[in-house]
């Protein structure tokens, strides 16, 4: 598992500085949560180290490698995975597939192996198969296996893009808002599944929530951002107790 | 000729016609589905490959055998190119700009191909070429049945590739979501340029499989109209739609030049382009994947 370490990110979007020299460090095996008014640049963060955006300034890290200006689809193979607050699913192919497709960057049979279904590239399927399957059975989707991404209920398809997440076997999963839009019986399980991968699988974990509770539940530590700053550090207790932050969100004068 | 020798002429004809208009259509549809670019320059690249090919085996003196996959092998490279130079700078812009842009370079490659080879149409021999096979009581020509043949082969090889190889899922992938496709991994903008090398190597099958039956001719690149009433009447897009469209316009050409009007022979193929576009505009395999807003 890998650590993550951000050295003075700055980034602007036309004259609004989304971020302004943010710095932090997730521990290998650490769930850490980033919370923060809206608009306080938590999914920046995220869009930052996925590589979806360049950073103006700062560095990344992800376990030892600088990973500040890597190429976007390299990302997987570093070992980082994300989800997005919005879905991003390949939404007309099935459960399956979309799970099948993460496992995209550690495939290594041939085109032409493959066209032909060489022994060599059908022990390569059987083994990614198998790898989903462990998945599959992990969240419970089943049921879901073959269903058009497409026509499943919001609640399903926020697992599934997890469960894909999980498919590329990342050291470092980065998971915005997993738990909005969530009735109280999927939020609950939504909790008890990303202390499972921790302390399971040992993936060390960044999260972006609202949910406060949920937030309290998992996170051995949490950062709170507000106007592209970092406003505050801590365990889920001392965060909830800090004036600053209570300001920030209730707007109360201090 | 008695009617059923006739009739099975017509129907060997027309998929053989109707197979190069498919294949054409395919291109479309590679294309289309990678970057939403509807590649009016298709036509002129199964044009250069037939010229490519004659100068290969009549200049270069190269074998039929040994010519095909070199030319394949160029045009893959020439489509490559297109993508890489040329469409991704403009990539985003509005999607006039894009059409603009491949009818452009449609016209430039007109240009070129004149200034090159001249206007004169030629030949190319084949192995297929002049030579028929018996089949019960009808002659059918080997050019025809080569072209059906080598469809059919290409067509299986398409479907392995995109259901089985990696390439081929992440070419799929790529076209559904960009965004995800880069996190799971996939290269977007290289193999976005790949699909560009497949669909003009798809095109240049075409244009070989073409050449002996249509003489090498710049106006070769007009195979693309009838090629687009194929795409529509397929469903643009689908790459099943566009084989299936293709042979039924091969189809429906001959059947009408023959028992119905000689004269309505050439505007067959539009004249379902128009009828699909009013009544059914997805077309066969259109699906329901229609733009969200």
């Amino acid at each position: 598992m890998i650590g993550l370490a951000v050295r003075g990110l700055s980034v602007s979007f036309g004259g609004v500085r989304a971020l302004r020299d943010v710095s932090f460090a997730v521990a290998p095996g650490e769930i850490l949560s980033i919370v923060g008014p809206n608009g306080a640049g938590k999914t920046t963060v995220f869009n930052l180290v996925s590589r979806l955006f360049d950073a103006d300034a700062g560095t990344i890290t992800a376990g030892d490698r600088d990973i500040t200006y890597l190429a976007r689809h390299e990302i997987a193979a570093v070992g980082i995975a994300r989800t997005f607050q919005n879905l991003e699913l390949f939404d007309h192919a099935s459960v399956l597939d979309n799970l099948l497709l993460a496992r995209h960057a550690h495939r290594q049979s041939t085109v032409v192996a493959q066209i032909l279904r060489l022994p060599s590239a059908m022990r390569a399927e059987v083994e990614h198969r198998l790898r989903a399957e462990q998945v599959i059975e992990r969240f419970e989707l089943e049921r879901f296996r073959s269903a058009t991404v497409a026509n499943l209920p919001y609640g399903a398809r926020k697992l599934v893009e997890f469960a894909r997440a999980l498919c590329l076997e990342p050291k470092l999963l980065l998971l915005d808002e997993p738990a909005a839009g969530l009735n109280p019986e999927e939020r609950a399980d939504l909790a008890f599944r990303i202390a499972d991968v921790r302390d399971e699988l040992g993936t060390t974990i960044v999260l972006v929530e609202h949910d406060m509770g949920l937030v309290g539940e998992v996170s051995d530590r949490v950062l709170v951002l507000n106007d592209g700053q970092l406003l505050a550090e801590g365990t889920p207790d001392v965060i909830r107790r800090d004036p600053a932050v209570i300001a920030a969100y209730l707007g109360a004068a201090t | 000729m008695d009617p059923w020798t006739t009739l099975a002429q017509l129907i060997v004809n027309g998929l053989a016609a109707g197979c190069v208009y498919g294949l054409v259509a395919l291109g479309f549809a590679l294309v289309y589905k990678a970057t939403e670019v509807v590649n009016f320059a298709q036509g002129d690249l199964l044009m250069v490959a037939a010229f490519a090919g004659w100068t290969l085996i009549e200049v270069a003196g190269l074998p039929y055998a040994v010519a095909f996959p070199v030319t394949v092998l160029l045009l893959a490279v020439l489509g490559f190119g297109l993508d890489r130079v040329v469409v991704r700078p403009i990539l985003g812009r509005p999607q006039f700009a894009t059409i603009m842009l491949t009818i452009g370079i449609a016209f430039a490659m007109r240009g070129v191909v004149s200034m090159t080879w001249g206007p004169q149409a030629r030949t190319f021999e084949t192995p297929f070429s002049r030579k028929n096979t018996p089949f019960f009581d009808v002659v059918l020509s080997d050019v025809s049945l080569s072209i059906i043949a080598a469809t059919a082969v290409l067509s299986a090889l398409l479907f392995a590739f995109f259901r089985w190889s990696w390439l081929g899922i992440a070419m799929q992938s790529a076209s559904q979501n960009q965004m995800a496709a880069y996190l799971m991994g996939i290269p977007v903008k290289a193999v976005t340029s790949l699909t560009w090398a497949l669909s003009a190597s798809v095109a240049a099958c075409a244009g070989l499989l073409l050449a002996p039956i249509a003489l090498v001719d710049i106006a070769l690149w007009l195979v693309i109209l009838k090629a687009f009433a194929a795409a529509v009447l397929g469903g643009f897009g689908s790459i099943p739609g566009a084989i299936v469209g293709g042979l039924l316009i091969g189809l429906v050409e001959q059947f009408v030049g023959v028992y119905l009007l000689q004269e309505a022979k050439g505007i067959a193929g539009y004249v379902v382009l128009l009828a699909v576009l009013l009544v059914w505009p997805r077309g066969l395999f259109g699906g329901g994947e229609r733009k969200r807003v």
